[in-house]
């Protein structure tokens, strides 16, 4: 059974120092090994302005066994899946150290993000445009970043405004786009009764 | 739980990087980093060798607990240490296969009296407002003052100079003593003056935890040992570099990807994964196994060749109750479905990445496997199992 009393503390240290990270960390009401996490994409890489939501689950093992993370907010970048979110960093696997911890874990991603390993990929057609055509790649991740992690932006009011009309509650639309990170087509399928 | 309920503010030094509470039952690395005896030994790789949480210093010998630490830690936060102690004890009775912490408060019979006065202590008040002392509470403060009290100079020093310890190192036994203390052989392994135990990790280096502590809590004996050290340290230098290689025991090769066969056809047969000698701490064990066969615990007393040899009478790392007329027998590693899958595994590993690099750089020469099922030529390998089938397209031709 992971170390509850390790991740309340964890929180603790962590909310202390959250204002100059600028990131968040949330335990699930009824489960502290369930957590969700922000980070904010770094100045001067496609990604500055976003904010990027993270699943995390804490194994058993914890802190013996590395978190599991996972991007909820769609990321273009070679080591992070662009379908399922699913990150390659090798901290998060065979380098975790248990006095590690979820604050660095969240510093290491976003330095992942600053700085990407094209050549240890997680999404090979990302990692093959980055290598290829790196302006092709600069441009769809900020296209991507101003789609999917701006949920403030005009473009997300827009999207909450045409899944309104489409006849959704105006909360529950906001809640589904936000729980998506922002992608329209995820929102509505979760919207549509099945 | 805890928080908010004890009045002890512990201090960053003895916060155990692993479990973020108040080190319980220290384990001093040969880096010199401290982790609680649990989160050490959870923290452990025991099929290959283990790395510090902090550092990553490789190790091969899960250390004694450091008893200097652990009764100044006692002193110093009683009341976390208590309830440490409970906590701890709770957890190990839960799960009871893997044995218990040593119980070093009743094996420990000449402990000193908790009374002692503090003797030549100064004082740091930069120390216990910044440390020790919630300075809203009064009542607190008296309460850490109190304990900052209780610790002396006699309970921090080296156990050869018998003067506080000065850049203190703690050997695999988990004796402590001054850097320039340690008298290092020129020939033969480095062994405790305390307890004969040797210490097969290297030279060890300061544990920068106690040292600022002792640097903090006694500055002006700490000053002193400094202006009479200092001179010779120099001298400490020049004699330890040459001998170095000394306290350097042959290190055991570990499987990587890229050596797993080689590794297993030369070390298999004395390999013995998940096993731990009880005495040095080797873990797993390389070479012989001997094991108790009137032990009763759950998680046996195992012993390595060489702790077989130089009879000891220390009890178990996980407090069994071994005594030296307890029988011990020669036992062969377990080679189970376990080893073989690893093997199989470790054997991909090495197609894929002999078939990545390309033919280019053949890699090893032929070689003898263990398992019937495996083929092997000019290094490159093919199974015949499922999982070789998507595998095998890549491999260098033969």
């Amino acid at each position: 059974m992971a170390n509850v009393s390790r991740i309340h503390r964890e929180l603790m240290q962590f909310s202390k120092d959250q204002s100059i990270l600028g990131m968040s960390l949330m335990a699930d009401d009824d489960d502290v090994r369930h957590l969700t996490a922000t980070i904010p994409g770094p100045t001067s890489t496609p990604y500055d302005g976003g904010i990027f939501h993270l699943d995390i689950t804490l194994p058993d093992g914890y802190p013996f066994d590395p978190p599991k993370m996972r991007f909820t907010t769609k990321v273009w970048h070679p080591n992070i899946s662009s379908q399922t979110g699913a990150i390659c960093l090798d901290i998060l696997k065979n380098n975790w150290s248990p006095a590690l911890n979820l604050k660095t874990a969240l510093i290491s991603l976003q330095a992942l993000l600053s700085s990407p390993e094209p050549n240890d990929p997680q999404d090979a057609v990302v990692a093959k445009q980055y290598l290829g055509d790196y302006a092709t790649f600069v441009a769809t991740a900020r296209r991507w970043t101003e789609d999917f992690a701006k949920a403030s932006s005009a473009n997300f009011s827009g999207k909450v405004h045409k899944l309104v009309e489409m006849g959704f509650p105006e909360a529950l639309v906001k809640k589904t786009l936000e729980a998506v990170g922002g992608d329209e087509n995820m929102a509505l399928e979760r919207l549509c009764p099945k | 739980m805890e928080e908010g309920t004890e009045s002890e503010q512990i201090s960053d030094n003895f916060t155990c990087a692993v479990c973020l509470d108040v080190l319980y039952k220290p384990i001093v690395l040969v880096c010199g980093h401290v982790s609680c005896f649990w989160c050490c030994q959870f923290s452990m790789d025991m099929k290959s060798e283990s790395h510090c949480p902090l550092c990553r210093h490789t190790y091969h010998h899960f250390p004694a607990i450091c008893q200097t630490l652990h009764f100044l830690l006692k002193k110093l936060y009683p009341i976390s240490y208590k309830r440490r102690n409970i906590q701890t004890r709770e957890v190990e009775l839960e799960k009871n296969t893997l044995g218990f912490s040593p119980d070093i408060d009743s094996l420990v019979t000449s402990e000193e009296s908790n009374g002692l006065k503090d003797a030549g202590q100064t004082p740091d008040h930069s120390f216990e407002g910044d440390v020790l002392v919630d300075p809203s509470a009064t009542n607190e403060k008296k309460l850490s003052e109190s304990s900052v009290r209780a610790c002396s100079v006699s309970d921090v020093l080296c156990v050869a100079c018998k003067q506080l310890l000065f850049r203190p190192v703690v050997l695999n036994c988990g004796h402590v003593y001054c850097e320039a203390c340690i008298t290092i052989p020129t020939e033969g392994t480095l062994k405790c003056q305390v307890c004969e135990c040797r210490h097969p990790s290297g030279f060890p280096k300061v544990c920068r935890v106690l040292d600022h502590f002792l640097e903090e809590q006694f500055a002006s004996e700490y000053a002193l040992r400094r202006s009479t050290v200092q001179p010779n340290q120099e001298q400490i230098q020049n004699r330890i570099l040459p001998n170095e290689v000394n306290t350097q025991v042959p290190r055991f090769s570990f499987p990587t990807e890229e050596n797993f066969l080689q590794w297993w056809t030369v070390h298999g047969s004395k390999f013995h994964a998940n096993v731990g000698c009880d005495v040095c701490g080797m873990c797993p064990i390389i070479g012989d196994r001997y094991r108790c066969k009137d032990c009763t615990e759950s998680c046996g007393y195992d012993l390595c060749g060489d702790c077989y040899n130089t009879s000891s009478d220390l009890p178990g790392r996980f407090n069994q109750k071994h005594t030296s007329r307890h029988q011990l027998e020669l036992v062969k590693p377990i080679i189970n479905r376990n080893v073989i899958y690893r093997l199989l595994r470790g054997q991909l590993a090495v197609v894929s990445s002999i078939a990545s690099r390309s033919q280019s750089s053949p890699t090893n020469g032929s070689l003898e496997l263990p398992s019937p099922s495996v083929d092997d030529d000019d290094g490159s390998t093919e199974l015949p199992s499922a999982t070789g089938e998507d595998q095998s397209d890549h491999q260098a031709p033969i």
